[in-house]
């Protein structure tokens, strides 16, 4: 009977056995635990001067020094000093040695290399997930003339800033803004343009007259203005390429003003004032087919299409103070999206379409914020004596705007769309009404 | 006729007699002949105790002669290098980078018009030639040891100093052969004291974190309590095996009068033990199951491999990963996205780098890529020094699921 019992215990522990055995084929059996508060600081990157291949010079710590101040610059990443570097990097095809990047905390490092001659330029870099102990993507070289290097390394620093954030870069990039100078009661003021990060500044027009508001074109290759070269606003378009000037919408006894394309580049909204009521208007970018999208006898302005072209948000003080509303492209009844205390004004919809931001101003101050497209989760980003006129970076993470302290002069500044990393944007002299381009060819 | 009924009887008599005969001798002494031989009987021996003094004493004493016997200790082997092929380092780049977007082909030269004052050479941006890939690096031997404590995350630099002065240290008082009181200069005591109206000050604000320049002021005030938390449950098929009563105990002098009693009761205790195991491991399996398949939070502690983790434990590994889950870099789809990721923990309390892959996610490919890099070097980098886990419960903390959900806080 012992041996009856032993065998019946044993048949059952083995059939039984089975059950969890085949349980725990389809989920291994893990402790799980749950996560959620991790920390928001700078990722610490390594980027060794690039290895100059031949020819390179001067070039090769000039495009690193701008790959990596373009990176810093974000907020998001965190250059450590060459001097704490252990490895030496003095072949791009050298293998690199992991350990000694980690020993300094580099979560992330770029190498390149840099080649001249004949005027071309060949910039090649490699980017590497140190704790990873490989590589971010493949390795990728730019080719351009030895004019453009600083346009070889902002787009350096958009495929770095692309693979790790897994956001579109936006340092290839230029804005058109507002220079100024002369004193207040003889302002003088001119369109410019310069790199995103404010080198390379470069004038449009003269100072002749009076000029605000610039806007390019989805392409980059066109901008819109309004100008009091006529003594009364009018809005111009001018073709980059060769800075010819053509008047748009002219209507007679009217003032145009507040242009902004759609995104196709084939429609120009507006804001025209006739017999003093202001409201909104849109025609062919090549100066036909003038339609009225809001009829209403409150001052209505300040239109920007949303990403898609399917919708327009406006700046309108229909009921009472200025507000933002959101209508169809081709009008209609427009509904109101901003509730809370203060003025609203210039609207700009973000190139993802998920957020507007706008000027707020309210107890005094003004503010520069953001709200979801439906007007919920507002959100203030500055505050100061005098901020506004937003402008949206290519990818829809930055901000540039004006900001004008009491008793100064109006300056740039950027803001991340969370808030954080709001920096002034080096330009000489006064500037303001900057107004971002899309990311170059 | 009588003498042969009685001759048949008498024949038929011992025939039955020596057939009942072999039986009862079959009864008497089959048994012996014929069965296994029986376990040994128990023996129970006296035993007597030691205290712990003499016990280490004990231990001192053999130390020696242990560490004499034992066999050297190999070296542990170099790290093995990565198994990925080494390409040639001058072949042509094959590798399928993700082609920039197409340039056109032509930009219309400027034609700068007389006006301006300064007239820009190159307000176009002139297209730069396509990129190419690179060829991959040449390899090197990686060990796949993870660093010590050195790569620990820095401490982010204070931004304020100290609202509070130290103490300032003791003065230095130079030697002399007189001991000398201090003479301090004293205002004279009719001079008037003018003392201006002062209003009330207070020492700086200091804080531990960035607040934008917005005038969000968060609520200092909590808007909300937190649910307390549940207690890990118990199997429940396990804690009812342990609560049936154990099989009696046979002594050797009732075994043979109750033996067939004893062994159905035995058998039946038996055959509950062995089904209450099974519905435990059964339950501990589906509960595992259903927390891989599930979104909701698993419950704390609860591992089918080894003892359960206490709350403080699992809290200790919770933070020790999230002070290097930076998220910050991250784009805000992939700040959003819910990603769980395995990993195998090493006896060293260090996680084995290659065994950290993404289990499941909410998100894009996009933003899964980005979300899925931040956790592993999260893991790879707090997880170099070891993670605070407690080694007595290696079995259970050995395979671990981490869930990252930063969800829409602070975005």
């Amino acid at each position: 009977m012992s041996r009856f019992r032993r065998f019946l215990t044993a048949a059952i522990l083995a059939v039984s056995g089975l059950a969890p055995i085949l349980a725990a084929t389809g989920a291994e059996a893990r402790l799980s635990i749950r996560l959620g508060e991790p920390v928001i600081e700078p990722m610490p990157f390594a980027l060794p001067t690039f290895v100059d291949e031949g020819g390179a010079g001067n070039l090769a710590a000039q495009i690193s020094e701008v790959v990596a101040a373009d990176l810093a610059n974000t907020g998001l990443f965190e250059r450590i000093p060459q001097n704490a570097y252990i490895q030496r990097i003095t072949s791009f095809g050298a293998p690199v040695s992991y350990p000694d990047w980690q020993a300094i905390n580099a979560q992330a490092l770029v190498t390149g290399a840099v080649q001249s001659s004949g005027g071309q330029v060949v910039v090649k870099f490699r980017l590497h997930d140190v704790f990873a102990n490989g590589e971010l993507g493949e390795g990728l070289q730019f080719v351009g003339t030895s004019d453009s290097w600083r346009r070889m390394a902002h787009k350096v620093a958009d495929a770095v800033y692309s693979r790790i954030t897994g956001e579109s870069g936006y340092f290839d990039s230029r804005v058109v803004f507002v220079a100024e100078n002369g004193p207040k009661n003889q302002r003088q003021k001119r369109l410019a343009v310069m790199d995103y990060d404010g080198a390379n500044v470069s004038y449009l027009t003269d100072s002749s007259s009076i000029v605000l508001a610039p806007r390019f074109s989805p392409t980059g290759d066109r901008i819109l203005f309004t100008s009091y070269s006529s003594g009364f606003p009018q809005i111009y378009l001018m073709n980059v390429g060769n800075l010819a000037i053509k008047s748009l919408g002219e209507q007679p006894g009217t003032m145009t003003f507040a242009p902004r394309f759609s995104p196709d580049g084939q429609t120009v909204v507006f804001s025209l004032e006739r017999g003093g009521n202001t409201d909104i208007y849109a025609l062919n970018a090549n100066g036909g087919g003038l339609r009225q999208l809001t009829n209403s006898p409150a001052i209505e302005t300040a239109p920007s299409f949303s990403p898609d072209g399917s919708q327009i948000v406006f700046e309108s003080d229909r009921t009472g103070g200025p507000q933002l509303y959101v209508m169809s492209a081709n009008g209609g009844e427009p509904r109101r999206i901003s509730s809370g205390a203060g003025r609203y004004g210039t609207p700009v919809w973000s190139p993802r379409g998920d957020y507007i931001a706008f000027t707020k101003q309210n107890g005094g101050r003004f503010h520069i914020g953001v709200m979801l497209a439906d007007g919920s989760e507002e959100k203030l980003l500055t505050a100061s004596y005098l901020d506004e006129g937003p402008t949206w970076a290519p990818n829809g993470r930055v901000l540039m705007f004006t900001r004008q302290d009491a008793g100064g002069e109006p300056a740039l500044y950027s803001v991340d769309v969370t808030g954080r990393n709001l920096r002034r944007v080096p330009v000489n002299g006064a500037a303001s009404d900057p107004a971002w381009s899309p990311l170059l060819p | 006729m009588l003498r042969s009924w009685a001759s048949d009887v008498d024949k038929s008599f011992w025939i039955s007699a020596a057939g009942h005969l072999v039986l009862i001798l079959w009864i008497l002494f089959g048994d012996i002949l014929f069965s296994p031989p029986e376990a040994p009987e128990p023996v129970s021996m006296a035993v007597s105790t030691i205290t712990p003094k003499e016990f280490a004493a004990m231990e001192t004493a053999a130390g020696g002669v242990r560490a004499a016997t034992e066999a050297p200790v190999e070296s542990p082997a170099p790290p093995r290098p990565p198994e990925r092929p080494q390409p040639p380092a001058d072949e042509p780049a094959t590798v399928t980078e993700e082609a920039p977007p197409p340039v056109p082909e032509s930009q219309p030269e400027p034609n700068p018009q007389p006006a301006p004052e300064a007239i820009p050479e190159a307000d176009i941006a002139q297209p730069l030639e396509v990129p190419e890939p690179v060829a991959p690096p040449a390899e090197q031997e990686q060990p796949v040891a993870v660093l010590p404590s050195s790569v620990m995350p820095r401490p982010r630099p204070a931004q304020r100093i100290a609202p509070a002065p130290q103490d300032a240290p003791e003065e230095d008082v130079p030697e002399a052969e007189q001991v000398q009181e201090r003479v301090v200069e004293q205002a004279e005591p009719e001079a008037p004291v003018v003392t201006e109206e002062q209003q009330a000050t207070a020492p700086p604000e200091a804080t531990t974190e960035t607040v934008t320049e917005a005038a969000d002021v968060p609520q200092l005030a909590p808007t909300a309590s937190m649910r307390p938390r549940s207690r890990p449950r118990q199997p429940q098929a396990q804690a009812q095996a342990q609560t049936q009563p154990e099989p009696p105990r046979q002594t050797a002098q009732s075994e043979n009068a109750d033996r067939s009693q004893a062994d159905r009761q035995a058998t039946d205790a038996a055959l509950a033990e062995a089904m209450a195991a099974a519905a435990a491991q059964d339950q501990s399996a589906a509960s595992n199951a259903q927390a891989a398949n599930t979104d909701a939070p698993p419950a704390r502690g609860l591992a089918a491999n080894g003892p359960p983790m206490a709350a403080g434990e699992i809290d200790a590994m919770r933070v020790a990963v999230e002070r290097c889950w930076n998220v910050a870099a991250l784009s805000t789809e992939a700040q959003r996205a819910v990603i769980t990721v395995h990993v195998t923990i090493g006896r060293d309390r260090k996680p084995v780098s290659t065994s950290v892959e993404l289990a499941r996610s909410d998100a894009s490919d996009a933003a899964t890529r980005q979300a899925f890099e931040a956790a592993r070097r999260a893991i790879l980098r707090c997880g170099s020094g070891g993670f605070p886990l407690p080694d007595e419960k290696y079995e259970t903390w050995r395979e671990l699921e981490l869930i990252f959900d930063k969800g829409r806080v602070g975005l």
